[in-house]
């Protein structure tokens, strides 16, 4: 393998897939990163078996071939060169990758590309023709809208697996992403292109490789959309990302490509916790809202994050309204006034201040609407504006102790 | 300890012994393979013996056969899967140890380690996702008696049903170390003792021993293929039994001051393993005296010091061996629970036979 390529471009590349790379310390070799070098372009990857991330950046291959060279040291080394060409020579007897920038030269023992495990490319599911593989494409902004309005409320508690996962469902031309811990759920979906298979599919993906492929879709290039393979086995699930490549400033790839493994279980059927009705339905301003429950938030996280809001419609003199308050036994309390347009009956609910702002600040839309029925059922928040069916947040009360 | 086995033919095992057991699980999985009416390979297997017998060696036998890709001569040592395998990196394999905490860091430790809940955990987990290469995922557990009571908990729902690709394999010293709650929901294979004639054969073969180094193993090893590798690799560990020895016949004539101040010595190392191997190494000398008196030296352990053993067999009465072998034993017992160390040696040296002049 002989190969150049410049250094922002391969720290780039790095610091994507170095997110992937494992500490498992068990299997040596998925502490590496795998470095190909073939067709003018240069192909790393990691994986730490639950996900595999694998990115090309351009470069000029003058000789073909791979090696896997330790994550850390490779990253922190390329850092810390200069923006310059880097010239990499491979060893094959030795397995020693050698590198060359500017002053700098060093020699990177590897391990044998043949001991990587296999991560399943756009190429080879798409390749078998006979494969019904799915397909569809979306805008990776759009796409990391969702994201983030789903994976926070994704348990992180690894003895429920399933919970840790996002339902990722494609059906009717729709996807749909839901995410619970047991307290909360958010559920979103959005209209979508592409090759949709005739029956629905259910898959389960792992928060955290969600959460991954929102942050590398932060660098990608948002006119070319994001394409997703479930592959037919259902075992595994494939983003396609495409990058900037071709920019000079800064570092960039040219795509990337992320493959989770999916979580084998069955979702719970969320559909049965969402209220069908409602006996209060307050709208309020959204970032009004999120102040308010950020400065009770202060008070409320030394008492179980619990803030109290009470909920009371018009009455002919004084407009509908909001007030929340919090309480700490040791430090204080504060109450907060906002003014709301409320239907229905006077209520007063507690809810926990962490999950309100987890949800209020992915929320963009100007005004939400709370709709809720009894102190002790769960409450519903969604933006005002849109459909019930394209973002809907549900959250369990908390019960504080008088 | 990864071993490659090149010259093995297709459907063959990378195990000396335990060939009943191999066979039974290998037909067991042409069934599964074939498709044969219910499935015959069991969710979780509990492999038993004693230590250094081979378990986790044949749990990743059968893990071998369970990932290859050629449904009908797995493990064919030739596909991807098995090289994987033989180079210890496929990536559906996993391999559970004992741990210790050093400096907050989780080191596998087989002595004092044990299987802690964030393992488990871990394990759930990965567990619930879909293998990466090959159509199963094979997870071993290694020394369950090791599990602290968080981590046996934990896995219970796992081990009594994984998610359809995943299959456990679990290894333990004995039925009574283990949670009825573990032993209950896996397919329990007792794995036993290698035949000596089979370990002087593979120590000779595999791991280039020479014929007199490999008989006196094999002898000595008491069906432990692990231990006769084990010794044959590390010089130091066989020079120290000729060390035990050698001790034990400085004693038989010295002076009961003397034996005292050895058992004060003994019990100031405050080093258990050592003192275990010691006692292992004397009981297996009287046991070769004994045989040497019925006039049974062919089957003696110790055939490197047949003078030795016929000296002593001459000079110490049969009967006395016999009471001293009983003290060994007992010795040897209240040691693993919590008696004065220094007590029981001092019982041990006193009561240390003399020989008849």
């Amino acid at each position: 393998m002989r190969v150049s390529c410049l250094q922002e471009h391969l720290a780039k590349g790095l610091s994507i897939v170095g997110r992937a790379v494992s500490s498992r310390s068990t299997m040596p070799v998925l502490g590496n990163i795998l470095i190909e070098a073939n067709d003018n372009q240069l192909r790393l990857a990691a994986t730490n078996l639950e996900i595999g991330v694998v990115c090309w950046i351009d470069a000029k291959v003058e000789d073909a071939g791979s090696i896997t060279v330790p994550a850390r040291l490779l990253t922190e080394f390329v850092n810390s060169l200069p923006p310059e060409r880097i010239d990499m020579e491979l060893a094959v007897r030795t397995q020693t990758l050698h590198l060359r920038c500017a002053s700098i030269e060093a020699n990177l023992k590897g391990i044998d590309a043949a001991s990587f495990p296999i991560i399943p490319t756009f190429e080879t599911i798409t390749a078998n023709a006979d494969m019904e593989a799915l397909q569809i494409e979306l805008g990776s902004a759009g796409l990391r809208k969702m994201i983030d309005q789903v994976v926070f409320a994704a348990s992180t508690d690894e003895s429920r697996p399933t919970l840790t996962g996002v339902e990722v469902t494609f059906k009717e031309r729709r996807l749909t992403m839901a995410a619970t811990d047991g307290y909360r759920l958010s559920v979103r979906s959005a209209a979508v292109e592409g090759r949709l298979p005739a029956t629905p599919v259910t898959v389960i993906v792992p928060a955290r490789s969600l959460s991954e492929l929102a942050r590398i879709s932060a660098d990608a290039d948002e006119l070319r959309p994001v394409q997703v393979f479930v592959t037919q086995e259902r075992n595994q699930i494939l983003f396609q990302i495409w990058g900037k490549s071709g920019e000079s400033k800064g570092g960039a790839f040219q795509r990337v490509e992320l493959v989770s493994q999916l979580i084998d279980a069955r979702f719970p059927d969320y559909r049965a916790i969402i209220p069908k009705t409602y006996n209060t339905r307050t709208v309020v301003d959204t970032t009004a809202l999120l102040k308010a429950v950020r400065v009770a938030y202060l008070f409320a996280r030394d008492n179980a994050n619990i803030v109290r809001i009470k909920i009371r419609p018009a009455n002919g003199v004084n407009p509908g309204h909001v007030s929340l308050a919090a309480t700490s036994a040791e430090m204080g309390d504060s109450v907060n006034e906002l003014d709301a347009m409320v239907e229905g009956e006077d209520l007063e609910i507690s809810f926990n201040a962490k999950y309100l702002i987890d949800v209020l600040s992915q929320i963009e839309e100007p005004q939400v609407v709370i709709e809720t029925t009894q102190p002790t059922r769960p409450g519903m928040i969604r933006p005002l504006g849109i459909g019930e069916d394209e973002f809907l947040h549900v959250v369990m009360p908390m019960h504080p102790t008088r | 300890m990864t071993t490659s086995f090149p010259d093995l033919a297709p459907g063959e095992w990378p195990v000396y012994g335990h060939t009943w057991a191999s066979r039974l699980l290998q037909r067991a999985l042409r069934i599964e393979d074939a498709g044969g009416n219910g499935s015959r390979l069991s969710h979780a297997y509990l492999f038993l013996g004693p230590p250094q017998i081979g378990k986790t060696t044949f749990a990743r036998a059968f893990a071998g056969a369970l990932l290859c890709q050629d449904p009908t001569h797995a493990p064919c040592h030739c596909c991807r899967a098995c090289r994987l395998m033989a180079s210890g990196s496929h990536p559906d394999f996993r391999l559970l140890q004992p741990t210790a905490k050093a400096e907050k860091e989780l080191v596998v430790d087989r002595r004092k380690g044990e299987l802690r809940a964030e393992q488990a955990e871990a394990l759930i987990r990965d567990a619930a996702l879909r293998p990466m290469e090959s159509g199963r995922k094979v997870i071993v557990i290694q020394d369950m008696h090791l599990a602290n009571a968080t981590f046996a908990n934990k896995i219970l729902k796992t081990l009594e049903e994984p998610p359809p690709h995943v299959t456990l394999l679990v290894t333990a010293l004995d039925r009574a170390a283990v949670l009825p709650t573990i032993v209950s929901r896996c397919q329990v294979m007792e794995l036993r003792p290698l035949d000596q004639a089979l370990i002087a054969d593979a120590l000779q073969r595999r791991w280039g021993a020479s014929k007199e180094e490999a008989e006196l193993l094999a002898r000595l090893a008491g069906g432990r293929l692990g231990w006769a590798v084990e010794q044959l690799r590390n010089p130091a560990l066989r020079e120290e039994r000729v060390r035990h020895l050698e001790t034990l016949w400085r004693q038989l004539a010295a002076d009961r001051l003397e034996r005292l101040r050895f058992a004060g010595e003994l019990a100031a190392q405050r080093d258990p393993q050592q003192m275990f191997a010691m006692l292992e190494i004397w009981m297996s000398w009287w046991r070769d005296v004994l045989l040497a008196q019925m006039a049974q030296g062919e089957a003696c352990s110790n055939v490197d010091q047949t003078d030795q053993i016929r000296r002593h067999a001459e000079s110490i009465s049969s009967h006395s061996i016999r009471a001293y072998l009983a003290t060994l034993k007992q010795v040897e017992g209240y040691l693993r629970h919590t008696v004065n160390t220094r007590l029981a040696l001092d019982v041990l040296m006193l009561k240390l036979p003399r020989p008849e002049a």
